[in-house]
């Protein structure tokens, strides 16, 4: 099963079989209440996310991600440390998108130490 | 210093100093319509330094459209916000001129002090930051747009607060060398 939220410049899929989140477009909104559905939609994978044994989160086409959005990620990525427990969460992104590189370092920071070590993938 | 709700652009180009300057005069107003005018915007800021070199196009919008998101959270809604960058050798820098009230005075004064004369390292201001967002669930205000900007981009901040002619008018100065930290 394949669930899609779409707005203005981002589309996000959540690919059950294949245990994959795509984040593709621009996540610019000014606040994080404008994220809100966003959220909503991220949250709503959470029991889903619990079942299975592993997670991909795929940024490579995410051209940009301010202030904001990554925090609305940033949550979503702490939420996912606190509710899963041994799903292998695999975060991937692109050279190509400079602030990916900080962006992924610091994603993996915010896992830290918890089981089972987070997977950071940039092509 | 109220708006006369135009925009106006003033570009300009000397290739023998390696020097591009755009000057940008933006009406609050424009931009508190959905962030649509604001990605306009920045893309073309990044468009017009790119040098396939060190100042990447997505960079360089990204800081604009983040520094344009925040001065907009600490302006009139009738003024102006005056945005003038340059490029010199490779030196990304770019001033921000906004209007604010003193109740917004305020709180950017509290929100610079905690950030920009912060003691700590951009990437621990980050961390730190994200983490509180998470366990209190805070949905208000991210405070994270200053921190990014010099956690993601590396950027030197300087902001300043001044009164002309009864307004208070904060500078924002960034400074962008093309490596990212």
């Amino acid at each position: 099963m394949i669930q899609e939220y779409k707005e203005a410049g981002v589309v996000i899929l959540f690919n059950e079989p294949a245990k994959t989140i795509i984040i593709d477009g621009e996540m610019r909104h000014a606040s994080l209440i404008d994220f809100k559905p966003t959220r909503q939609f991220l949250w709503s994978l959470i029991p889903a996310i619990q079942k299975a044994e592993a997670l991909t989160i795929d940024i490579e086409r995410l051209e940009y991600l301010n202030s904001s959005g990554q925090a609305t990620i940033n949550m979503f990525v702490l939420e996912l440390k606190r509710e899963t427990k041994n799903v292998a969460i695999k975060v991937k992104g692109t050279k190509k998108y400079e602030w990916q590189e900080k962006f992924l370092h610091t994603t993996k920071q915010l896992w830290g130490n918890a089981h089972p070590p987070m997977i950071i993938e940039s092509i | 210093m109220k708006s006369n709700g135009k925009t106006t652009i003033v570009a300009s180009i000397e290739p023998k100093q390696i020097l591009k300057e755009l000057a940008l005069t933006i009406p609050s107003a424009d931009l508190r319509t959905g962030s649509e005018q604001n990605t306009n915007i920045s893309n073309l800021v990044g468009e017009f330094f790119h040098d396939n070199k060190k100042l990447k196009k997505n960079s360089i919008s990204s800081i604009i459209n983040e520094l344009l998101t925040n001065g907009l959270k600490y302006s009139d809604s009738d003024s102006d916000i005056k945005l003038n960058s340059y490029c010199s050798n490779g030196t990304f820098c770019v001033l921000m001129e906004n209007v604010c009230s003193a109740p917004q005075l305020n709180y950017l004064k509290k929100y610079v002090n905690t950030v920009v004369k912060s003691t700590k390292s951009p990437n621990d201001l980050y961390i730190e930051r994200s983490i509180a967002l998470s366990e209190n669930n805070e949905l208000t205000r991210a405070q994270l747009g200053l921190i990014y900007l010099m956690s993601n981009f590396g950027c030197i901040l300087d902001i300043k607060t001044q009164d002309i002619d009864g307004s208070c008018v904060v500078s924002t100065t960034v400074l962008f060398n093309g490596v990212l930290e």
